[in-house]
């Protein structure tokens, strides 16, 4: 295809030569006669003129001019061609580019996403351990006040049970002693000892009987 | 003893310990001078009645008052003794766990007699619960000396001993 274009160039050129020689002996011509070959100069001008317009036509016929014109496509076809390829090149090299660049930026905007995301766990984490360790020490500061107002009330209910365990052991000591040996006791066996009750108490009795007298 | 001297007005016989003691006596009084008192209205209408006898006790009282009972002014005298003591004889009463006997209670009631009151009247109860001792108590006041009183006061060396005794138990 190249061949057949500089083939039909060098025709091309290869007539302009022709025609430029024509014209230059025409030119020759007349200046060898200047005044009266004014006209004649103007004629072979035309002639020069319509003779490379016929030689125009003969070499670029309607044949010629098809051959340029399929020729002229194929070569534009091929740098359509050619041009396609670079382009896809380019285009390949773009998008595997753009694909790293993506890939970067996304990596990049995760990444950072992740440690941000990373950072409010951390802090969610910390939050919550402190407040766990906030309610521990709330909690073991009421244990500690309850245990003390159990101790207290646990030693209030002791005493108070001691107490009562006093009283009443005292009292079932007593008639178990009343019962065991209350009719054992002669009453003149007695008589020494309430004798000398009544002496103690005389005095506060006999006044008794005096003011109730 | 004590109760065999004469009893005078401010004196009392030891027969008589207590309100009921009077009370019976009294009514055996009423009984013989109205007995007395129809024995003689029958003889003097003509029939022939016995006289009546007191009791042993009544002679005995009127006897402690150098008293005839027979006698009729012996025994309205009696009777008017005796109803100044049931009227004026301070009482008390004594409460013991048993029942006591008759010689104890004429012991006692000599000994107050003679240390506390000459006429006191000494009404004898009885409170099984109170084991030993006695319950003194007179018109305003409770006298206790009895050993459940004692045991109750003794509470605390009670448990103190039971304590003594527990932690020995423990070691």
């Amino acid at each position: 295809m190249i061949l057949g274009i500089i083939i039909a160039f060098v025709a091309i050129f290869a007539a302009v030569i022709a025609v430029i020689v024509l014209h230059m002996r025409a030119v020759h011509h007349a200046s060898g006669d200047a005044a009266g070959k004014k006209h004649e100069k103007a004629s072979q001008a035309a002639l020069t003129d319509e003779l490379a317009k016929q030689t125009a036509d003969d070499i670029f016929d309607e044949k010629f001019r098809e051959e340029l014109r399929n020729r002229g496509r194929l070569h534009f076809e091929k740098i359509i061609g050619e041009n396609a390829m670079f382009l896809q090149q380019d285009l390949r090299l773009t998008t595997s580019q753009l694909n790293d660049y993506m890939k970067t930026e996304i990596t990049t905007k995760l990444k950072d996403e992740f440690e941000k995301y990373e950072q409010s766990i951390v802090d969610a984490k910390e939050l919550a351990v402190d407040s766990i360790h906030k309610t521990n020490e709330v909690i073991d500061e009421q244990r500690k006040t309850l245990s003390t107002q159990l101790h207290l009330q646990l030693e209030a209910e002791k005493k108070e049970l001691m107490s009562r365990f006093e009283q009443n052991m005292a009292s079932v000591v007593n008639h178990y002693v009343l019962q065991a040996i209350g009719n054992q006791i002669d009453l003149s066996d007695q008589l020494e000892y309430i004798m000398g009750e009544l002496e103690s108490n005389k005095k506060a009795i006999a006044e008794d009987i005096s003011r109730g007298a | 003893m004590a109760h065999k001297k004469a009893p005078t007005k401010d004196t009392l016989s030891a027969a008589i310990t207590g309100p009921a003691e009077l009370a019976r006596l009294q009514r055996e009084l009423d009984d013989f001078i109205d007995a007395t008192h129809q024995s003689m209205l029958r003889t003097k209408a003509g029939h022939k009645a016995n006289a009546p006898s007191p009791t042993k006790k009544l002679s005995g009282v009127a006897a402690d008052f150098s008293l005839d009972v027979t006698a009729p002014k012996d025994a309205d005298a009696l009777r008017q003794i005796l109803q100044e003591t049931s009227e004026s004889a301070p009482q008390l009463t004594v409460s013991f766990a048993v029942e006591p006997s008759s010689a104890f209670i004429a012991k006692l009631v000599t000994w107050m007699r003679s240390e506390i009151h000459p006429q006191l009247l000494v009404r004898v109860g009885l409170q099984p619960d109170i084991a030993a001792g006695c319950i003194v108590q007179t018109s305003s006041k409770v006298y206790d000396f009895s050993l459940r009183n004692k045991l109750a006061d003794q509470g605390k060396v009670l448990i103190e001993g039971i304590r003594i005794a527990a932690k020995a138990a423990q070691s």
